[in-house]
C-alpha cells in the first residue's frame, strides 16, 4: 500500500472516530452493574479468605493432634496444611483449538478424574508432534492467563489451582507458524512439571496445525499457565 | 501521546458513580472510537467499552498509577472486541454474509474510494484489523501493539503488511468492479 492510500486510511479512521461524541454522562446501569461486580469480588475475596484461615487452622489443630504441642510461629512453613499436586494420572487432557488469523488457538482442559482433590500450579511444558511422531521444534513463549487477556478478576486461591473430583483447570495455548508446514495432523502432549508426569492431549481441534506464514521465522506457542476452568 | 489519555484537564469532579464515572467520562469516548474502528458497529462499541469499564471498576484499587488506566482500558477494549467476534463466531459469518450482500457498515452506499476503505478495513480478520488500528489510527509503536496483541514485534509487522495488502486487493476489485 502506497503512502498516500496509508495517509487515507489514516484520514479514513480519524473521520469514522470523529463521528463518536464526547460523553457527558454516566450510564446508571454501567455503575449498578459496576457496584454489583465490586460487592460479589469483595465478597468472593471475604470467603477465599475465611476458607483460608479455617483451612490453615484446621491444619495446625491436625499436626498438633498428631505431634502434641507445637507454637505456631510466623513464617514457619512447617504449620501449613499439605498439599497433594495433581499426578498424570488423576488428570485427562482436552484440547478445543480453532483458526485465528494464521494461527490455532484455544485452550487445554485438565479434568480431575481421580478421587480426591489435588492441585495445578505454574505452567506445563507442552510439546507437539507430526504425525510421523517427530517433535516439532518450537519457540515456546509464556502468555498471560485467559482471565487477566479478559480483565477478570483474579481467581480465588490463584496461583494455585485447586481441583476437586471432576472439576476442570485450563491451560491457554496458540501456535503459531508451523514451518516446515506439516504435512498431517499434529498431536500434542502436556508434561505437569514438578514430577507429575506427561499426559496425551486428544480433543477437538487437536490434529488443526496453523499455515506456514513465515519459512524463516521459527514456529511459536503461546502457553499461559494453569487457571480455573472458566463458568467451572 | 496516547488518544485514550484526553480531557485530562476537563471538569469531572461532580459526576455519578465516583472514581469510575470521573474515569468514563474522561476516557469514554475515545475507547468507545477506537471499539467502534475494530467492531464498525456504533451500539456494539458503546457496549463493549461499557463492558470493559464495569470489568476495570473491580480493580480501580490496584491502579496505583492513573497513567496506566488508559494502558488498561485499551487492552481491555482490544481484547473484548477480540473475544466478541471468537465467541460469538460472528466474524465468518459476517464475511460470508457480506461476501454475498451490499455494504453493511456506512450510512450511505457511497462508493467512494473513502467509504471501499472503510468497508474493506471492517471485512479483514479481526487481529489483522486491530493491528492496523492500533498502528495508524492510535499511532502504537510495534512493541506496544505486540503487547496488547500478545504476539512478538514482527508478528504486528507480518499482519499490518498482510492486512494492508488485503486492503489493497478489496479496493481494487471494488474500484474494478
Amino acid at each position: 500500500m502506497m503512502d498516500d492510500d496509508l495517509r487515507q486510511l489514516g484520514g479514513v479512521l480519524r473521520d469514522r472516530a470523529a463521528e463518536v461524541p464526547q460523553v457527558q454522562d454516566v450510564p446508571p446501569t454501567m455503575v449498578a452493574r459496576a457496584r454489583r461486580r465490586v460487592a460479589r469480588n469483595t465478597v468472593v475475596f471475604v470467603l477465599g479468605a475465611a476458607v483460608i484461615v479455617v483451612g490453615a487452622s484446621a491444619g495446625l489443630a491436625t499436626l498438633g493432634a498428631q505431634h502434641g504441642p507445637r507454637v505456631a510461629i510466623p513464617g514457619d512453613s512447617g504449620s501449613s496444611a499439605p498439599s497433594t499436586a495433581c499426578a498424570a494420572p488423576d488428570l485427562r487432557a482436552e484440547v478445543s483449538l480453532g483458526g485465528a488469523m494464521g494461527s490455532v488457538e484455544g485452550s487445554i482442559r485438565l479434568t480431575n478424574v481421580g478421587g480426591a482433590t489435588c492441585t495445578l500450579s505454574g505452567r506445563p511444558t507442552v510439546s507437539i508432534f507430526s504425525s510421523q511422531g517427530h517433535e516439532v521444534v518450537l519457540q515456546v513463549t509464556a502468555s498471560e492467563p485467559q482471565w487477566q487477556a479478559d480483565g477478570a478478576p483474579e481467581p480465588a486461591g490463584w496461583p494455585v489451582v485447586s481441583l476437586r473430583p471432576g472439576s476442570a483447570a485450563s491451560v491457554r495455548v496458540r501456535w503459531s507458524n508451523a514451518c516446515p508446514q506439516l504435512s498431517g495432523p499434529a498431536s500434542w502432549k502436556l508434561d505437569l512439571g514438578n514430577g507429575g508426569g506427561t499426559l496425551d492431549v486428544s480433543g477437538a481441534g487437536a490434529s488443526l496445525v496453523p499455515p506456514c506464514n513465515g519459512p524463516s521465522e521459527p514456529s511459536t506457542l503461546e502457553v499461559g499457565p494453569f487457571e480455573p476452568r472458566a463458568g467451572a | 501521546m496516547s488518544r485514550l489519555a484526553t480531557r485530562e484537564d476537563a471538569d469531572v469532579t461532580d459526576v455519578p458513580g465516583g472514581r469510575l464515572g470521573e474515569l468514563y467520562v474522561r476516557h469514554a469516548a475515545e475507547a468507545t472510537r477506537l471499539a467502534y474502528l475494530l467492531t464498525g458497529d456504533r451500539q456494539l462499541a458503546e457496549d463493549l467499552v461499557q463492558d470493559a469499564f464495569v470489568k476495570l471498576a473491580g480493580r480501580l484499587v490496584h491502579l496505583r498509577d492513573p497513567g496506566a488506566f488508559d494502558a488498561y482500558l485499551r487492552r481491555t477494549v482490544v481484547n473484548l472486541a477480540n473475544s466478541h467476534f471468537r465467541r460469538k463466531r460472528v466474524e465468518r459469518t459476517y464475511l460470508s454474509r457480506t461476501a454475498a450482500e451490499p455494504p453493511v457498515f456506512g450510512e450511505a452506499p457511497d462508493t467512494g474510494r473513502r467509504d471501499e476503505l472503510w468497508k474493506g478495513l471492517q471485512r479483514l480478520p479481526i487481529r489483522q484489523r486491530t493491528a492496523i488500528v492500533l498502528r495508524v489510527y492510535e499511532d502504537l509503536p510495534e512493541d506496544r501493539v505486540a503487547d496488547i496483541l500478545g504476539c512478538r514485534p514482527g508478528t504486528v509487522r507480518s499482519l499490518v503488511s498482510r492486512g494492508l495488502a488485503e486492503l489493497r486487493v478489496h479496493v481494487r476489485s471494488d474500484d474494478d468492479g
